[in-house]
């Protein structure tokens, strides 16, 4: 331990910013790993989005059973508890800066005591996302009262004891806006329809099924809302189907009547802080680009969680992160050496292709040990294969199966599959055929 | 009359199995439904899923429920606690339970399993904390 109890100035092996399922999970991993560990919350809890997440799904691979938001928060916070993990709540980042004349990292923050700066070994970023709004897709109309996205409104219901509506038009089939279409019904308040641009449902299948089809609440595909109408509160949206370019049809527009439009269109990773801290962000997640050990482009600064890619499952998030953590951790204690020693003198990069639209990591600098490689497809398709290559060669091959774009996949990579790479990588989804 | 299929995913895992459930015609002797075969499970929790869902479906139920105000704590920490049924509870007592449910308030230290209402719309399943409330 290397640890100050300074009240303004401290040093830890890693630092990890983010309370939530991701920063958690990293700093119990970093903390097992023997480093001395810091997290810094900006909320007064920990727990991060999770606290109003009441509904079951979560736990499921980690813990083996269903358990709510606060239930899986709850485990982690009071694994947390039972270390000597520093938790600095209501303590918000400012910079990430590089300390002169040792090069390491130099995190200011501000607290309810004022500005806090603590050094580091590592930084691991687990700061989340938030929500896509209503500039973001430029939705035409007024400007009233009444347009939420959903996580806001479920901040509302679940944590306020706010009531944002009383008639709901839910935009985006996400699986937030499904979840608050099953808990406003619950709440006795009314649902109108969920209303998705794309072909197919975005949200896991479990929440179509138990938050819409338990409840009657209409699914309308390739439809979206082309108008917001009302002054000073929304009076009603107008509603259109969309072309197979998800271009709206004249004449097929219908205005519902409603209070409230909630709008659940995705999730974009919260990266300030790591664009000003020079790290690379890949356009595709709109998280940082790192390699195997989730390192970003800048030594010393891990990512992991939601603000690297969106997760599916607060699970995989968690446990990306502890990966992440581990790895912090080995970089502080300069234990990273050996896994050194084996990098390779240029970086293999990888490249999605076909139907994936994004991979993880970007790129591969030590075959020592396994990888776990991430994607998404863009479109779900009913049999595909994941094929991997290097230089023209498969090295990777897996089953035909279905895929869908609301799940996200990782397989992992073992080393003496990555030895037979040779320079780049292209990891693709190709539909199979029948012939 | 045919035998009916209804078709729909597991939610008892994230692989989410494409169940496939053949109904007999008409109902067995004991007024039930009896169930043919399932199919499109990878595992037994799939099979008992499907069977229950063409019968009885069941959910856990979650909501908050109202954190009495003057409590030592700072009640802008937390107005509402999260709740759970302990185990699911059949789909169509979720409303009744709701409506008992907003009669309740509860006064922390409160922790995560502590018991909010015991037999809840007589489904014989308790409500549950989801969290500390300390």
């Amino acid at each position: 331990m290397n640890s100050r109890h300074d009240s303004t100035k401290t040093a830890f092996d890693v630092v990890v910013i983010g309370g939530g399922p991701a920063g958690m999970g990293a700093a119990l991993a970093a903390r097992r790993s023997g480093a001395s560990v810091a997290i810094i919350e900006r909320d007064r809890l920990l727990g991060g989005i999770l606290r109003q997440c009441i509904h079951p799904g979560f736990g499921l691979s980690r813990y083996k059973g269903e358990l709510t938001g606060p239930e899986y928060a709850q485990h982690l916070i009071d694994e947390v508890a039972s270390t000597d993990i520093r938790v600095l709540t209501e303590c918000m980042v400012l910079s990430i800066e590089e300390r002169s004349p040792s090069g390491r990292p130099l995190i200011r923050a501000a607290s309810p005591e004022g500005v806090v700066e603590v050094e580091c070994g590592s930084i691991v970023l687990a700061m989340g996302c938030r929500e896509r709004t209503r500039s973001e897709i430029k939705i035409p109309g007024s400007r009233p009262a009444g347009v939420y996205t959903a996580g806001l409104a479920q901040r509302y219901l679940n944590m306020e004891n706010l009531v944002p509506g009383r008639r709901f038009v839910i935009l985006g089939s996400g699986d937030i806006g499904l979840i608050m279409a099953r808990r406003l019904t619950l709440e006795g308040l009314e649902v109108e329809g969920v209303y998705e641009i794309m072909p197919y449902a975005n949200g896991l299948n479990r929440n179509v099924k138990n938050c819409l089809e338990d409840f009657g609440i209409p699914l309308h595909l390739s439809t979206t809302v082309t108008r917001v109408m009302g002054e000073g509160r929304v009076e009603a949206v107008e509603v259109s189907r969309v072309d197979e370019a998800l271009s709206p049809i004249p004449g097929t527009e219908r205005v519902v009547p409603c209070d409230t439009l909630l709008l659940s269109v995705g999730l974009i990773p919260e990266n300030e802080l790591a664009r000003a801290a020079g790290v690379e962000i890949d356009p595709r997640t709109r998280g940082a680009s790192v390699d195997q050990d989730l390192m970003t482009t800048v030594p010393a600064i891990f990512s992991c969680g939601n603000v690297l890619h969106v997760h599916d499952l607060a699970d995989s998030a968690t446990m990306e992160a502890e990966a992440a953590g581990a790895h912090a951790a080995k970089y502080a204690m300069g234990l990273a050496g050996a896994a050194h020693d084996d990098r390779r003198p240029h970086a293999m990069r990888l490249q999605p292709d076909g139907l994936a639209g994004y991979v993880l990591p970007q790129r591969i600098t030590s075959t020592r040990e396994p990888v776990a490689v991430k994607f998404r497809v863009k479109r779900p398709v009913a049999n595909a294969r994941l094929v991997i290559s290097s230089a023209g060669e498969t090295i990777f091959l897996g089953k035909p199966r279905a895929y869908k774009p609301s799940i996200m996949e990782s397989v992992r990579i073992t080393p003496s599959t990555l030895s037979r790479a040779n320079g780049d990588i292209r990891v693709s989804v190709e539909p199979v055929t029948e012939d | 009359m045919a035998t009916r299929i209804e078709r729909f995913h597991c939610t008892t895992c994230p692989r989410e199995c494409e169940l496939t459930v053949r109904l007999a015609p008409g109902l067995d002797t004991d007024g039930d439904i009896e169930v043919e075969s399932v199919s499109g499970n990878r595992c037994p929790r799939g099979d008992a899923f499907a069977r229950q869902e063409v019968t009885c479906p069941v959910r856990v139920l979650t909501t908050t429920v109202v954190v009495a105000r003057g409590w030592a704590g700072d009640d802008t920490v937390a107005r509402l606690l999260p709740v759970r049924t302990a185990g699911a509870i059949p789909l169509s007592r979720q409303h009744a339970a709701m409506d008992e449910l907003r009669g309740v308030t509860v006064r922390p230290p409160i922790r995560m399993g502590d018991v909010v209402l015991d037999d809840v719309a007589g489904t014989g399943v308790a409500v549950v904390a989801s969290c500390d409330l300390v």
